[in-house]
């Protein structure tokens, strides 16, 4: 069942996603080709220049347009009249979960690097080989400084993108989730829950940050400073770890948040 | 004759009000039973019910035996009464669907069902009409070869000829062993393909006889009792 529910999910996210995505690759060629004509006139300047703020804006919107259909497709996949038919499928809440998340995570993926390829398409020559040289340059560094250590600060970085993405997503989920709780106005319900979620987000780390700064010597956080700046690879191991689990933990509470509503607390109107 | 459904003590309460009150209510398989009752006397949270899109408050609703659930939901074949397929698919796309989905789905029947309608799978149910979007909805519905249909208002909404078309589909291609379980306000419309009737009015059933027997002991037809026991 998991198969043909990504079979169908990235059906329908393929039919909104693929020309988005074919559209920023047109303007990066557009904005390349606009490079063969390089002139010093103001007419070409202006051309090249909004070539430019095309692609750019185009990235942009690619990327927040992934979001809003990630979340737009789970709302009316499981809530509005569609739900009739997903929740009445043969298929259990968990199944329906893993593999929206999934899609959804990788659709946002497959944005990111179709935005680094448009940024390569219209950079082809020179500066791409340019950017290139520096990444290789970077990471040539980083394993000379590192050893075997820049093999996991990649993997860790790569896991790190993965899990706050699934994060977010299950931010979003929950949020949606609780909103159907409500007797009327559901999404606004939901949007009123995202934005308590974010304040509240906002003033622990607020809170933290105070914290740390009034008691920055009662905690003997000079001591620890030292140690970390000692041992500059373990601490960005620890900082990663970290990472994963504040990601594991909101990914815990969204996903049993939804599931307990779908399962438990389901109100189809 | 085996049970196909059971509901027992089955109570539903919203934030105000309680939809279903304590229902009991057993169904035995290979009957046509209408679900009769006025609008919001608890008919479409009893089905919700059936089908696992709302959980009871007390009280529990087997179908063959399970709570619902994935195995229920492969054998319980439900036509809600919005429309509720995405409408940016082709009606064969959504044939697709359910073939990969329900492994009772008799793909020929539908497509048959289709093609007696003159409706091309490759059009986008979009552009279909009101009327035979819902078409669609029941031949996706009666194309399972389910134990238990579900049909929710089927014939509300639609023109005489229309009523028409979905009873005799219903009749014609449900599973003879299954039971089909028919929640409208349109008595006389159903009455004539009737085994059962139940009458439910403020989330509580008043009567649960066969058709016969309503027609023998209350010497009137369905639709009269049913005037009569909703009288304003």
């Amino acid at each position: 069942m998991v198969k043909k529910l990504f079979k169908h999910e990235i059906k329908a996210y393929a039919r909104v996603i693929v020309p988005m995505h074919l559209l920023l690759i047109g303007i990066a060629l557009m904005c390349r080709f606009v490079q063969l004509f390089e002139a010093e006139t103001d007419a070409y300047m202006i051309v090249f220049n909004s070539s430019l703020v095309a692609l750019c804006i185009g990235a942009i919107v690619c990327s927040i347009l992934t979001i809003v259909f990630g979340v737009r497709r789970f709302y009316q996949n499981m809530f509005s009249s569609e739900g009739y038919l997903t929740l009445t499928l043969p298929v259990t809440t968990n199944q329906h979960l893993f593999v929206k998340t999934a899609v959804a995570v990788l659709s946002q993926i497959a944005s990111i690097v179709m935005i680094l390829i448009a940024g390569c398409c219209a950079s082809l020559g020179d500066v791409c080989i340019e950017v290139i040289k520096v990444v290789v340059y970077y990471i040539k560094h980083l394993f000379a400084q590192c050893g075997v250590h820049a093999g996991l600060f990649i993997g860790e970085f790569i896991l790190t993108i993965i899990f706050s993405l699934v994060s977010s997503y299950m931010v979003f989920y929950a949020c949606i989730a609780l909103g159907q709780r409500a007797k009327k106005n559901r999404i606004g319900v939901s949007v009123g829950v995202f934005f308590i979620y974010y304040m509240m987000v906002q003033a622990i780390s607020t809170m933290f940050t105070i914290v740390i700064t009034v008691f920055y010597e009662q905690l003997h956080l000079e001591q620890l400073i030292e140690y970390l700046l000692k041992h500059q690879i373990f601490a960005y191991h620890m900082l990663f770890i970290t990472d994963f689990i504040l990601s594991a933990i909101i990914i815990t509470i969204g996903y049993s948040i939804t599931k307990r509503t779908i399962d438990r607390k389901l109100n189809l109107e | 004759m085996s049970e196909l459904l059971r509901c027992e003590n089955l109570t539903k309460k919203y934030a105000n009000t309680t939809a279903l009150k304590g229902i009991n209510l057993t169904l035995e398989s290979g009957k046509i039973v209408g679900l009769l009752g006025p609008n919001g006397s608890g008919k479409t949270t009893l089905i919700k019910l059936i089908n696992g899109l709302l959980t009871p408050t007390e009280g529990k609703v087997l179908v063959n035996g399970n709570a619902p659930g994935v195995k229920t939901k492969a054998e319980v074949a439900y036509l809600p009464d919005n429309s509720y397929l995405n409408s940016w698919m082709t009606v064969k796309q959504i044939v697709d669907y359910f073939v990969d989905f329900y492994a009772d789905f008799r793909e020929e029947l539908a497509y048959e069902m289709l093609k007696r309608l003159g409706i091309n799978p490759e059009m986008k149910l979009k552009t279909l009409s009101k009327g035979n979007k819902e078409k669609v909805c029941l031949i996706l519905v009666m194309s399972r070869n389910a134990k238990l249909y579900v049909l929710d208002e089927p014939i509300a909404g639609v023109d005489p000829a229309a009523r028409d078309y979905v009873i005799s589909t219903i009749i014609n291609n449900y599973n003879q062993d299954a039971t089909v379980l028919i929640s409208t306000h349109l008595i006389s419309d159903i009455e004539q393909i009737l085994d059962e009737a139940i009458f439910i009015q403020n989330g509580e059933i008043l009567l649960h006889k066969t058709i016969d027997d309503i027609r023998e002991e209350h010497n009137k037809s369905v639709d009269e009792l049913f005037r009569e026991v909703f009288k304003w």
